[in-house]
């Protein structure tokens, strides 16, 4: 008898000894989202630029590559090295909730998070052919012949540089070059345990992008930056890139 | 007397039995006679068909659950070109997709059964395999597979329905043979609108056009593109410092299309709702999508005219004028489109560049062709 009772009782210490895994699902979240001047973006909704006129924002796409999470010994990634963060910001709601991207970690503390803005030299050299089509590096939506590069962001928008409500012009800032890929580090300090859900959040502000600390891009005389000749364009917003990315 | 009682009797009883027993034979009959339905005594031996993926060109992607096989393609070309799957047998996949016009109909709007208009015009199905974010003009079917479910139904198109087609094909002794071949099918129950979909996504699947000029130059480094084809090429792709002519924003990579969606300013609206043919709007169901169509490829361009989803360009010349005098500023207008400044020569150099984009062989291909010709 005794000797079924103690096989019992180290058949059920083995059963839930299994069940103690320590990776626990989604236990640090990272939510994404495009604001204007630290106030959620409404997409078509007009919003003050510094350069004295009202803008519509259409589009708002970032290539990141990334996220990696680190502890003291371990870097977790997410499941896709690469992907695109997307904001459909239809309304407020939409723009507040943004984007979640979702860590399975252990548990413990975390110290860091990196992303790159882009894709580095290695990646850059290649094009979205030599990717499988599951991957978002296949899609010559994201892909640039004129400079062979993939492209790392797309923010687009209208201004009314007249004030008549009518939004005549476009502006359409595509980047990339692998020159201007960035890798973004943040110190964090999460304590991850079972059960408890830490969220990040993780804000692009468009208006900041454009016009950090009254240095705006000039949406009228440059309101594209595919060309050699945008160049500089494309240096202002990277520029601007470290006062527009924040993580709290 | 008693004696003939029981005959009679007798005779009475055996009657009835009999008659139960002709009637359980005869519904017997119904039910059970089939010669045709088995058809495990045709050989199933399904060989892989290789697609050789051209030069440049991304890897295809093909469905797990529908490999090519040299039968499904040989299947799925009969039934592309077979008018079967229309209600009175008068149209077929092939009608609307011609091999002499890049598999497009050169028609403006494609028309039906009974001659009956369409909305939109008909897509090349040159490369079609490579397409990974939606079939049709609005992207409405996510896969060959399911693209090629829905012309078969539709009143525009084939008027057909599918229980009729399935009918159809198995009462047919060369097509049960056929999908046994392709499928493996065993009896011709199994001949479903799945596996008509199945084959002629695989036939689609080998049309390929990769021996155009630009291939050979551009790609392939065995020709030379002439100074003003080259001067297209870089206003096409805006490389070097030459103007922009923004085609290669939409119209790019390999297959010369992203596969995107774009209101490209042909029609002028206050208000996005009111559009009329809301194109990818009508299936995401977002109004910022109101009015935008899939950029279609650009390779054999000069052979699909009439242009646009409703054809209502007739020459490539047309296009251009469009592009660089006539796009309207609606409100979700992609935002390339209103910066195209070009010169009368520049766009001559872009058609002209255009023109390299053109393969003809793929028309001799003869397992392309109409196999009951």
């Amino acid at each position: 008898m005794m000797k079924y009772l103690t096989f019992l009782l180290l058949f059920s210490a083995l059963i839930i000894g299994c069940k103690k895994d320590p990776l626990v699902n989604d236990l640090i979240s990272i939510r994404a989202k495009a604001t204007y001047d630290g106030q959620p973006l409404v997409f078509f909704q007009p919003v003050e630029y510094p350069q004295g006129f009202k803008i519509i924002v259409k589009r708002v796409d970032i290539m990141i590559k990334g996220f990696n999470l680190f502890d003291s010994i371990h870097t977790i990634r997410t499941p896709d090295s690469v992907f695109v963060l997307h904001f459909t910001n239809k309304d407020e709601a939409d723009a507040k909730n943004g984007i979640l991207t979702s860590f399975q970690v252990n548990e413990g503390q975390y110290n860091n998070l990196n992303f790159g803005i882009g894709v580095d030299s290695l990646i850059n050299i290649r094009n979205p052919s030599n990717f499988p089509s599951a991957s978002v590096l296949s899609d010559y939506f994201y892909y640039w012949d004129g400079w062979k590069s993939f492209i790392f962001m797309k923010i687009e928008g209208s201004y009314d540089a007249d004030g008549d409500g009518n939004y005549e012009g476009t502006f359409t800032y595509h980047t990339g070059k692998t020159s201007l890929f960035k890798i973004f580090n943040f110190p964090v300090n999460i304590n991850a345990k079972k059960g408890v859900v830490n969220e990040l959040e993780l804000s692009f502000d468009i208006k900041n992008i454009l016009a950090a600390d009254g240095d705006y891009i000039d949406l009228v005389l440059n309101p594209t930056s595919h060309k050699p000749t945008d160049v500089p364009t494309l240096e202002k917003i990277y520029s601007h890139l470290s006062k527009s990315v924040t993580l709290k | 007397m008693i004696k003939g009682f029981i005959s009679i009797k007798y005779i009475f009883i055996i009657g009835i039995i009999s008659l139960f027993i002709s009637i359980g034979a005869c519904k017997k009959d119904i039910v059970n006679v089939c010669t045709d339905c088995d058809l495990t005594g045709i050989l199933y031996n399904p060989q892989d068909y290789i697609l050789v993926n051209p030069p440049g060109f991304p890897q295809m992607n093909i469905p797990a659950n529908n490999p090519m096989t040299i039968d499904g393609v040989q299947l799925g070309r009969f039934l592309f070109y077979d008018p079967i799957l229309s209600k009175d047998s008068t149209i077929a996949c092939g009608s609307c997709h011609k091999i002499e016009f890049a598999f497009t109909d050169g028609q403006a709007l494609s028309k039906g059964v009974g001659g009956t208009l369409g909305t939109r015009s008909a897509m090349s199905l040159l490369n079609i395999g490579y397409a990974n974010k939606g079939l049709f003009w609005d992207g409405r079917a996510q896969t060959l597979e399911e693209q090629a479910i829905q012309p078969v139904e539709n009143p525009l198109e084939m008027k057909e329905s599918w229980k009729n087609v399935e009918r159809k094909l198995q009462s047919s002794k060369i097509y049960r043979e056929m999908f046994r071949k392709a499928f493996g099918v065993e009896e011709k129950k199994e001949i479903t609108k799945e596996l008509v979909a199945k084959a002629i996504s695989q036939f689609e699947r080998t049309l390929l056009s990769y021996n155009s000029r630009f291939d050979k130059t551009i790609l392939g480094s065995q020709d030379f593109l002439t100074d003003q084809e080259n001067s297209g090429y870089d206003l096409y792709f805006n490389t070097n410092l030459a103007t922009d002519a923004q085609c290669g924003h939409c119209h790019n990579g390999p297959i010369f299309t992203n596969d995107g969606y774009f209101n490209n300013g042909i029609d002028s609206f206050t208000y996005l709702k009111d559009y009329p043919d809301k194109g990818r709007g009508k299936i995401t169901k977002d109004s910022f999508d109101y009015g935008k169509f899939r950029a279609p490829s650009l390779r054999n361009i000069a052979q699909t005219a009439p242009y646009m989803h409703d054809g209502r360009f007739k020459t490539l010349e047309e296009v251009m004028i469009h592009y660089t005098e006539h796009v309207k500023k609606v409100k979700n207008l992609d935002g390339n489109l209103v910066h195209l400044k070009i010169t009368e020569q520049e766009k001559q150099d872009v058609l002209v560049f255009l023109k390299t984009l053109e393969d003809t062989t793929y028309r001799s291909n003869a397992s392309y062709k109409n196999p009951f010709k």
